[in-house]
């Protein structure tokens, strides 16, 4: 018995398009309610003050002010961690 | 096919049937991301089915030592988001000096935009690394000290990585600024 070929592309179109469809409608509710709301709280900034570290104006020296901007060494944090992790 | 076809199934109708469950299985495999916050939310699971079994002094320590973790990590993350609003505003006043001065802001628009993707690159890491979470790998009551320090270890090597990232557009901005 012979399977029509066009019945075979109809159903090969239709099983097609049906995943198409579902992909699309898929990945919108794969999106988590707490990621939508993070989204959203991106669309909407609050702002946060942040201090500002330096006072620049059109007397400062520019390479000098970049120099002064080095981060603290963080090993003397980790030494205090590590040494309150013995003690456990 | 000629095996297919003793069987009694006709070849297109095997393959009909093999894209119905492609169909099936892989929007399973397609939309099953696993993002930062699933990791999160296994590694709190693992964590409290056993922590559990644990005295209650150690889940004490255990309590009182990851908050010391989120202070550090919020004490140094906001000393480099500090300095990283501090890079750009002195990149904005090299931009309005060479602006208001002689009008090389053309030569170096290159540098100056250069400086600037580094800036908003290590911007964004010490974002990232303020928004961790760190979660203990417990791997027994009696490793308790192991696993506490695998976890400050694997915390350093992340905050300093931010740190590097600091240090390495604070280079480039002193490149540009340089520039007379």
């Amino acid at each position: 018995m012979k399977f029509p070929k066009v019945l075979i592309i109809i159903i090969f179109l239709g099983v097609m398009a049906t995943f198409v469809i579902m992909s699309r409608t898929g990945s919108n509710k794969m999106v988590s309610p707490q990621i939508v709301s993070q989204n959203q709280a991106a669309a909407t900034p609050t702002p946060t003050p942040t201090p500002v570290l330096i006072n620049i104006n059109q007397s400062s020296n520019l390479e000098t002010e970049t120099k002064n901007l080095t981060p603290d060494d963080f090993s003397g944090d980790f030494k205090v961690l590590r040494e309150e992790a013995g003690r456990f | 096919m000629r095996t297919i076809s003793n069987l009694g199934l006709h070849p297109w109708g095997v393959i009909i049937v093999l894209l119905l469950w492609w169909q099936i299985i892989l929007p399973v495999t397609v939309f099953a991301r696993v993002t930062p916050e699933d990791i999160v939310n296994s590694k709190k699971e693992a964590y409290e089915s056993r922590v559990v079994n644990y005295s209650a002094a150690h889940r004490q320590n255990l309590e009182i030592f990851s908050k010391k973790i989120v202070e550090v990590n919020k004490k140094r993350t906001d000393e480099l988001d500090r300095i990283m609003v501090a890079q750009a505003l002195i990149l904005d006043e090299y931009e309005t000096r060479l602006r208001q001065g002689s009008g090389g802001q053309g030569r170096r628009a290159d540098e100056i935009e250069k400086a600037r993707y580094w800036i908003t690159y290590a911007h964004e890491a010490v974002a990232y690394q303020a928004a961790k979470i760190y979660i203990f790998d417990l791997s027994g009551e009696s490793n308790i000290t192991r696993d506490a320090l695998n976890t400050i270890s694997f915390f350093q090597s992340e905050l300093n990585s931010a740190r590097s990232k600091v240090i390495n557009s604070q280079k480039i901005l002193t490149d540009v600024v340089k520039l007379k």
